[in-house]
């Protein structure tokens, strides 16, 4: 379990994160979502070991973040940032950082990249060899910050698959959207931050029955029946 | 495709390298007799062992140096125009060389010493200007800004000093453009040692570049603190650089270009391209070094002049090439 307790992190006077405490088990998928601004990647960064100063605690299984070696801190959390970086290496050199990447991403179809060199690649496919490089490394957490931003909606189901996969084999998965209605299609439970403060964390279910998303939001909720029957939730303006 | 046959290019770079050493040490502004040299027989075997010998081995050093600090200070800034200069090192070096020249022109055998520590002072001082600027996590483009500062200083001070002593001018010009023509095997022991050290640890740190490449938040979340590989990068920079600095002037250019032909032809990653700059470095110098010793026969041009005019064509070529793929 990872355990933040009244976590801050600001940069002079202006808290990026303010007071954050919640719980995250294992064999979960939280969504976390809020406005442009809201700490969302501050969040994601301060679990990843971006910042090492903050206040307020981050423990991993019971042990402060900050005390892990950086030996131990390279299994404790994986990330997929939300900019990715362009380094000059070849996809093959960059996956071979964890085993397994270079045939997760030919499981994604896309083996014939694979000698390419990364500033090479499209938006997609270079979302797709870091998300492959992310899934691959052994890690406690698995940190998404808005993995599906430049995907098309083929590699966007391939992408829920495998995050679901991980909160299958007991993994703690995070991932942050933008598309509420993605986020509940996807998450088991919803993490919403405003402005840097914890805004509502509950169950997927009890953000549907308790209608945060319109309370926090303003949205309204559309409800349809899909061509297969199947009933779903989308929010609108 | 451009992964394949990385040691057929670093042999056939190893290659062109001995033989243009060889080059450098069988010709020169002056014929001499190779067979008697090579017994130590009368004055061909002076020019051979005491100035060419010296020179051969300065040109290779300076090379491996410059072209592993240009690697390296690319990487730790995540900007590939940064050369050593952009960390201060060639402006620190020339204000302490011109500063030596004025105040202490008898002392002539300590000006590398003033070299070396001209230019590790100036990179100090970026490094601690970026380091308050930077924040926490030691922004790169800190380290630039910073540099870019520290030269604009050093450089008003260079002006000063030639402009009330006028009489320095001609030995700092010779300095400034940078050569081989008085390099003594005695200057060579201690940044020779340096600089072989130095490049054995920039190997060593070729995996914890390629993490810094990823960028602060997945070299992060890989255990690094970017901030401290960045400055260590650096650091390792400035002694490559400086030690260089010492014996062979402000040979800036190749540690800027260097590092791009080499990551062309090894396809990218730290550890190809820093084993390609440690032979394709020395050979640039050593070509050039030749071409200024033998192209105006029997006088001599400094090797910093061939250097501009070798590597800049082939740089530009780089650059348009790269903006069309």
């Amino acid at each position: 379990m990872i355990a933040v307790a009244g976590l801050s992190i600001r940069t002079g006077s202006r808290f990026l994160l303010e007071d954050i405490s919640l719980d995250l088990e294992e064999g979960h998928i939280y969504a976390l979502l809020g406005d442009n601004g809201s700490g969302k990647t501050t969040f994601i960064r301060s679990l990843t070991s971006y910042f090492h100063s903050y206040s307020g605690s981050i423990l991993y299984d019971g042990r402060e973040l900050r005390t892990f070696s950086r030996k131990e801190r390279k299994t404790l959390h994986s990330l997929l940032p939300q900019l990715l970086p362009s380094p000059d290496l070849t996809v093959r050199r960059l996956l071979s950082m964890a085993d397994g990447a270079a045939e997760k991403l030919c499981s994604f179809g896309l083996e014939r990249i694979m000698d390419s060199r990364v500033p090479a690649l499209s938006g997609g496919e270079r979302q797709m060899v870091f998300l492959a490089l992310a899934l691959m490394r052994s890690a406690r957490l698995y940190a998404f910050d808005e993995p599906e931003a430049s995907l098309d909606q083929r590699f966007r189901g391939k992408t829920e698959a495998e995050i679901r996969k991980l909160r299958d084999e007991g993994r703690t998965v995070i991932v942050s959207f933008h598309d509420i209605s993605r986020a509940l299609s996807v998450a088991d439970d919803i993490i919403v931050l405003s402005g840097g403060s914890l805004a509502a964390f509950q169950s997927r279910d009890a953000f549907l029955s308790e209608r945060t998303a319109e309370k926090l939001f303003g949205l309204s909720r559309a409800q349809y029946i899909g061509e297969d029957g199947r009933e779903g939730i989308i929010f609108i303006e | 495709m451009a992964d394949c046959g990385i040691g057929r290019k670093a042999a056939v770079l190893a290659v062109l390298l001995v033989l243009a050493a060889a080059a450098s040490l069988a010709y020169g502004s002056t014929d001499i007799d190779l067979a008697s040299a090579l017994r130590g027989e009368g004055p061909d075997g002076i020019i051979l062992f005491s100035i060419r010998l010296p020179r051969t081995a300065a040109a290779v050093l300076s090379g491996m140096a410059l072209a592993a600090a240009g690697v390296l200070i690319q990487t730790a800034t995540g900007n590939d125009l940064a050369s050593p200069n952009i960390i201060g090192m060639n402006s620190g070096a020339g204000f302490a060389v011109l500063l030596f020249l004025s105040f202490f022109p008898e002392l002539f055998s300590l000006l590398p010493i003033a070299a070396f520590a001209g230019g590790i002072a100036a990179a100090a001082a970026v490094f601690l200007i970026s380091s308050l600027t930077g924040g926490r996590t030691g922004r790169s483009s800190s380290l630039i800004l910073a540099g870019i500062a520290v030269n604009a200083l050093f450089n008003a001070l260079i002006s000063t000093l030639s402009s009330l002593d006028p009489d320095v001018m001609g030995s700092y010009s010779a300095f400034s453009i940078g050569g081989f023509a008085s390099v003594r095997g005695s200057q060579l022991a201690v940044p020779g040692a340096i600089i072989i050290a130095s490049s054995a640890a920039a190997l060593l740190f070729s995996d914890v570049m390629d993490a810094i490449m990823l960028g602060d938040e997945l070299a992060s979340s890989f255990g690094y603190r970017p901030g401290h590989i960045r400055a260590m990068l650096a650091a390792l920079a400035a002694l490559l650089a400086s030690s260089a600095v010492s014996f062979s002037g402000l040979l800036g250019f190749v540690g800027l270009v260097t590092p791009h032909i080499a990551s062309h032809l090894s396809g990218g990653g730290s550890r190809r391209t820093l084993v390609l700059s440690l032979l394709l470095g020395p050979l640039l110098v050593l070509l050039s070094d030749l071409l200024a010793r033998t192209a105006v026969r029997p006088s001599e041009l400094p090797a910093g002049v061939f250097m501009a005019m070798l590597g800049v064509p082939f740089f530009i070529f780089l650059l348009i090439r790269r903006a069309r793929r």
